[in-house]
């Protein structure tokens, strides 16, 4: 059974009749049940909805719907913090064990309409909180290209699903890199778009502020394809940006890139910094590389928790078991509230709803949240007169290559993985992490690509380059 | 010397037909728990849109009561745990509302001055049943817009207290944004009530809730001022806390000590930008403002010569206005239509308990029968027979005057006959009014009339009579 990795080969051979939306499916289906005890990126299945589908689209498959329909019978995989109408939905928290969705998240309603098939719901850390999905309320997910390893987080699921090709794309979310960071540690692309391109309706907020959906594929076409196919305007949103694909910049001419100084202090992987330096070269044979100073990016991490934590207190306020999910009898309602939440959150969320609740408390009537947003300014202006300047930034997505199963106890440990990916992720800026060459293990090392505000068009352009380059 | 000072906090839900961060209906009395959806009832993913309408009437408000608008104004979030919370946190407006300031007139040389108005979310409402060991939730009213407005302490008596809460009534329901109803919810108070041996300082406030009629909120202020007095007089402190009124008991108990202030923990609603309110929405609020109560008086005492208890009637509702408006319209009697308003129909409406329009006799038909009476055709007394039976078959009124004969006797010849039958049928009574009782004419006017079964015109029936007694 030969994979069928992009959209456009997948679309080729139907239109070819080598196979058929419902073939498809099925062996998706099977590869998923042959291969996914091991490797535990679902949480839900959607076999029934996705095989009636997919009989649907085969019987009235022509050229001119796939031409019409971008996603035309590609199956995709959905993080469960984002709502499928009917379809459990959990964020991986027991909180929400056996939670039905009672409606389509915006994304998930625009997948549907271009055709396509949602296979299941992807394993994650419970409410995006983590970078290794070992922090899911259910069971962690191995890495598919070993499985001693965690494939990164939060979106693990997802990236480990693509990886392991039980579906060509997938959608994650991305706060302080939840997208990227699995991409890169499962060795595919991640994007995570400007905030506001991308609707957040019927996403579990964790952190409003930051929060963006985005998408993973095997190739930079193919995550680009599905970002195109769910972004726009959502009148369901009050944070949605009106703007449309077809209204984004055209890509400008390129004669310069960034990179950024003194990074010697963080300690990088050696194999990361010999790729990101291939990156670079490669880059700087046909554009000037201009290095740059981001004085903020050693705040960016205290910065991101701050806002990240404060805002997840409250977004979680209303997970009390009382109009769904584990509802959990007490005395009184403080007892009910308790248990339900005692029982249902787990650490990591626990640490990080504390933190917050504290951080928000009278004590500091509002200061440190209101400091955050005031850095993050700081942040987002420092980016924007980088780019006053050059078109876009290239910065390695991770540190450190993936790391083994309990290999981070230390929660301080596991934030770093963040570092890189969390300055663009408060700017509100797009950026897209693409795997660079393979080391002994068969990792790649992903290195991101950051542009102003809804460059996502130039982004696309630079990451086929060096993405054509490099394979 | 004792000075009492009251401050009012209250909430008035807006007549939008639908709630204020969803398209669910917004309505009063509907079965428990059918108009929710995800946004309202806090699922996961759900976002909030605010209602522009809600803005509109809060602008509408603003302005009316002189305020300042606020051009930009912030949406916050307040955390707190009550099962009637669906999301964990109330979307409120804290450090900008959209109003600051504005005021009421309670009478020429008294006003009230406000604090601010802001505008939020209600929050569901729990039913106790008695005898039963739960306590059910009704999420219809989560999210249905408010606007809280929250006066200085200016206020120095229960009577004062009165008459605002009576003014703001007037002027919400001229403005059609609030049906103003404290029995239904539809405005709530609370009071602040304290006191003070001088001028120059504020007492020890005590918050009383539980407030369910313009009549609980004066006799509670009375109380408080009493049992506050009392205490100041026996030497005991007044604490700060929250008390409850008792109806039936006539009295405030204790709820709980304010012992140290609540930690809502409020921070900007990240889900929202800052409610901007544009040039264009302005402009339309300032239009749609009616004729306000005090212009309305103004105009009654001025323009149609009415007295101001008359104008003070008329302007009480702005239903009994618009019906008054409607019947003055090319007819040039006001006084009359008043007096019928205020008399005859004002009678009709306490016995049903129904409003003007409800009644069943529209203004033009109202002016009809007084035009009826202007000119003669029938006269007053009859006029006041006929109105159940205009209410009871909705026929025109000079249709009913023809069908029953109804018509005014004018005939000279016939009056005559009539007076002579009279005099003839009364001997000794004529004799003693030849010999001077003159007293008897009215005797004689009364026998006339009811010879005539009322019909007959008053005043040439009596210089008939009189012509006759010459005699």
């Amino acid at each position: 059974m030969k994979k069928l990795n992009s959209i456009k080969s997948i679309h080729e051979a139907y239109l070819l009749g080598n196979t058929t939306p419902s073939q498809l499916v099925q062996e998706c289906l099977k590869r998923i049940q042959d291969q996914d005890s091991n490797i535990q990126s679902f949480l839900t299945l959607c076999e029934n909805e996705a095989i009636d589908s997919s009989l649907q689209l085969s019987a009235t498959i022509s050229r001119e719907l796939l031409q019409k329909y971008p996603l035309y019978g590609i199956p995709v995989g959905v993080k469960d913090n984002i709502n499928v109408n009917n379809v459990e939905m959990t964020a991986a928290s027991k909180i929400l064990q056996n939670h039905r969705s009672v409606y389509d998240a915006t994304v998930v309603e625009r997948l549907k309409k271009k055709g396509a098939i949602i296979v299941g719901k992807t394993n994650m850390d419970e409410f995006a909180m983590g970078s290794s999905t070992e922090f899911s309320g259910f069971y962690p997910t191995k890495n598919p290209i070993h499985l001693d390893y965690t494939p990164g987080g939060s979106s693990g699921g997802s990236a480990a699903a693509v990886k392991a090709g039980f579906c060509p794309i997938a959608l994650g979310s991305d706060t302080g890199g939840s997208v990227r960071q699995p991409a890169s540690f499962c060795g595919i692309v991640g994007i995570r778009p400007t905030y506001g391109f991308v609707s957040r309706y019927g996403m579990t907020s964790f952190c409003s502020t930051l929060d963006q959906i985005g998408s993973i594929g095997t190739t930079v076409d193919d995550a680009f394809l599905l970002l195109q196919c769910i972004c726009g305007y959502d009148e369901n949103d009050s944070t949605s940006e009106n703007m449309e694909w077809e209204d984004l910049p055209e890509v400008p001419s390129l004669d310069s890139f960034g990179i950024l100084s003194s990074m010697n202090h963080l300690q990088m992987d050696p194999f990361i910094e010999k790729m990101y330096q291939r990156v670079v070269q490669f880059l700087s044979s046909s554009y000037k590389p201009v290095t740059y100073d981001l004085n903020m990016l050693d705040c960016a991490m205290a910065t991101y928790h701050v806002i990240a934590d404060s805002e997840a207190s409250s977004n979680l306020s209303r997970f009390d078991g009382i109009r769904f999910g584990q509802q959990k009898i007490g005395l009184s309602s403080e007892e009910s509230y308790l248990l339900a939440r005692t029982e249902g959150f787990g650490t990591e969320v626990k640490r990080r709803v504390l933190l917050g609740t504290y951080i928000l408390s009278n004590e500091f009537a509002g200061n440190y949240y209101k400091q955050a947003l005031y850095a993050k300014d700081l942040v987002t202006s420092e980016f924007e007169s980088i780019f006053t300047d050059c078109p876009f930034l290239v910065l390695p997505t991770t540190l450190k290559m993936p790391f083994k199963f309990g290999e981070r106890k230390d929660p301080l440990d596991m934030y770093y993985s963040d570092y890189l990916t969390i300055p663009s992720s408060i700017a509100g800026l797009p950026s897209v992490s693409i795997p660079i060459g393979i080391d002994d293990m068969g990792f790649s090392a992903g290195i991101q690509l950051i542009g102003p505000r809804f460059s996502e068009k130039l982004l696309w352009k630079v990451a086929r380059t060096i993405e054509e380059e490099v394979s | 010397m004792i000075i009492p000072t009251i401050g009012l906090e209250i909430h008035i839900q807006l007549l939008t037909e639908t709630k204020m961060f969803c398209r669910c209906k917004s309505s009063f009395g509907d079965s428990p728990n059918s108009n929710i959806c995800p946004v309202c009832m806090g699922y996961p993913g759900a976002l909030p849109v605010p209602n522009r309408k809600a803005v509109e009437m809060a602008l509408m408000l603003g302005i009316a009561l002189q305020g300042d608008i606020q051009l930009v104004s912030d949406f916050s979030r307040k955390n707190y745990f009550y099962p009637d919370l669906p999301k964990g946190y109330q979307i409120t407006q804290d450090s900008i509302p959209i109003v600051k300031g504005g005021c009421i007139h309670i009478r020429e040389d008294s006003t009230v001055f406000l604090e601010r108005m802001h505008i939020e979310e209600d929050s569901a409402k729990m039913i106790h049943e008695t005898g039963a060991d739960q306590t059910c939730i009704d999420f219809n009213r989560a999210g249905v817009p408010l606007l809280e407005i929250v006066t200085h302490p200016c206020m120095h008596s229960h009577e004062d207290a009165g008459i605002f809460l009576e003014k703001l009534k007037q002027i919400v329901s001229y403005l059609k944004i609030s049906t103003g109803k404290m029995e239904e919810g539809a405005l709530r108070c609370d009071v602040n009530v304290s006191i003070s041996q001088s001028e120059d300082t504020l007492g020890q406030k005590v918050e009383v809730k539980n407030l369910n009629s313009f009549r609980a909120v004066m006799r509670s202020i009375q109380y408080e001022v009493q049992r506050q007095t009392d205490l100041l007089e026996k030497g005991i402190p007044i604490i700060a806390e929250t008390r409850t009124w008792n109806d039936e008991e006539s009295k405030t108990v204790q709820m709980r000590i304010k012992d140290s202030k609540s930690d809502y923990r409020y921070f900007p609603e990240p889900d929202l930008h800052s409610l901007v309110v544009s040039e264009e929405m302005l402009e339309k609020a300032k239009c749609s403002i009616p004729e306000l109560p005090r212009d309305a008086y103004n105009r009654l005492v001025t323009k149609h010569g009415l007295s101001e208890y008359d104008a003070q009637f008329l302007t009480a509702s702005p239903d009994i206005l618009q019906y008054f408006d409607e019947c003055i319209e090319g007819f040039a009697d006001p006084k009359i239509v008043s007096n019928w308003i205020s008399s005859e129909l004002m009678k009709i409406m306490n016995d049903r308990n129904c409003t003007i329009y409800q009644i069943g006799i529209s203004p033009k038909k109202l002016q009809e029968l007084l035009k009826l009476i202007q000119n003669e055709t029938i006269s007053g007394k009859i006029a006041k027979d006929l109105l159940p039976q205009l209410i009871q078959t909705g026929k025109n009124p000079s249709d009913i005057v023809k069908e029953q004969g109804l018509l005014q006797v004018t005939d000279d010849n016939v009056l005559f006959e009539i007076v002579n039958k009279v005099l003839q049928d009364n001997p000794k009574e004529l004799e003693r009014y030849h010999a001077g009782e003159e007293k008897l004419f009215g005797m004689f006017m009364g026998a006339c009339m009811k010879a005539t079964k009322g019909k007959g015109n008053p005043k040439l029936l009596n210089t008939i009579l009189r012509e006759a007694l010459k005699k």
